[in-house]
């Protein structure tokens, strides 16, 4: 299991307080799941009822999208960094 | 060549040594393009105006209402029921006459975009709503035009720009999920609501971006995403890349 900095922004950070934190996990869904377990609060936010991931957040490893990696299976290593938000749109 | 006017007009940009009258020079010789002329596309067409930008062109096919002035400080109560991009040209031509003022009229489709795209040195992306974030983003890409882009919503604001197919683009970090994600992530966005000074703080980044860009100076939100909260006041620059899945600017540039 690998180490790995959790980033989270605007919304969630509001709710949390903090932006920085860390889970070892060996994939994206993994350290969600990690993620839920330390702070329950998150939960109605990033993931749905049967807690798939939601398309309304932004998930970026290392700084790319895991749309484009493998989704919820991308694998983290040792010092990986997950960040997470949600999109604004405004003008 | 700057006349007499504005030499003084803008001396104290001429007198950092990074831009002087050469960097003065350049700007009078750019052209940008605002796609949304709102709380974002104010602040932006204000800077550029009075920093010398040479011509700028609006696009914005609403009109001025009241749920607007709370941000949108280039618009007065009295304008309300007018046309966004003909006060605006109005009032930035007031602020400087030496600047060239393209207003367009219209909202922004797939059509026009190109004809309107091509005659500008940069676009920059102050619009509001996600389904044209992508268009803009892919014309842009198409065209090889440098983007910027702002946006905002509650507390939050995000920056980034993009230099295409070198970069990376919009779609690259948001990639475009199915019609009705797209039409969700905009209805959440125009219900979240927009802290007056948000777009004021933003605004003036982009334009920052822009200018920086066009005198060839400092460093850009390039493969970077910057985001802001207005409520501790904190910068996060996240280092982004380009994606060789991204439908949008793995395609081939059409010259
Ligand atoms: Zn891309």
């Amino acid at each position: 299991m690998a180490k790995v900095t959790v980033k989270l922004y605007a919304t969630l950070k509001e709710i949390l307080g903090f932006d920085t934190t860390y889970v070892e996990a060996s994939n994206v869904k993994e350290a969600i799941e990690k993620l839920l377990k330390g702070y329950p609060k998150l939960k109605y936010e990033i993931v749905d009822d049967n807690l798939n991931l939601k398309d309304s957040y932004i998930y970026l490893v290392n700084g790319r999208n895991i749309a484009f990696l493998q989704g919820e299976n991308t694998p983290l290593k040792e010092g990986d960094r997950l960040t997470i938000f949600p999109p604004v749109g405004g003008g | 060549m700057l006349t007499k006017e504005e030499q003084e007009r803008y001396n104290r940009q001429i007198l950092i040594d990074k831009i002087g009258i050469e960097g003065q020079e350049k700007l009078k010789k750019s052209s940008v393009l605002i796609v949304g002329v709102g709380g974002l596309g104010n602040p932006i067409s204000m800077y550029l105006a009075a920093s010398g930008v040479g011509r700028i062109g609006l696009i914005d096919g609403d009109i001025v209402s009241l749920s607007n002035l709370a941000r949108q400080v280039l618009y007065d109560t009295k304008d309300i029921g007018e046309k966004k991009v003909f006060i605006a040209k109005k009032k930035l031509k007031s602020l400087n006459p030496n600047v060239k003022i393209d207003p367009y009229p219209t909202w922004l489709d797939e059509k026009i975009a190109p004809h309107i795209f091509i005659k500008y040195d940069c676009i920059i992306d102050a619009t509001d709503n996600f389904e044209t974030r992508y268009l803009i983003n892919k014309m842009a890409v198409r065209l090889d035009k440098p983007l910027f882009i702002g946006a905002v919503g509650r507390f939050t604001g995000q920056v980034m720009d993009v230099l295409p197919h070198k970069t990376a683009c919009y779609n690259c970090v948001f990639p475009e999920k199915e019609k009705e994600t797209v039409e969700f992530l905009t209805r959440r966005n125009a219900s979240m609501g927009i802290i007056g000074t948000l777009v004021g703080i933003i605004g003036s980044i982009v334009a920052n971006e822009v200018l920086k860009f066009i005198l060839k100076i400092g460093e850009n939100y390039f493969n970077k995403l910057l985001i802001y909260d207005a409520l501790n006041n904190s910068f996060s620059v996240l280092k982004v890349e380009r994606d060789p899945r991204c439908k949008i600017c793995s395609e081939d540039k059409i010259l």
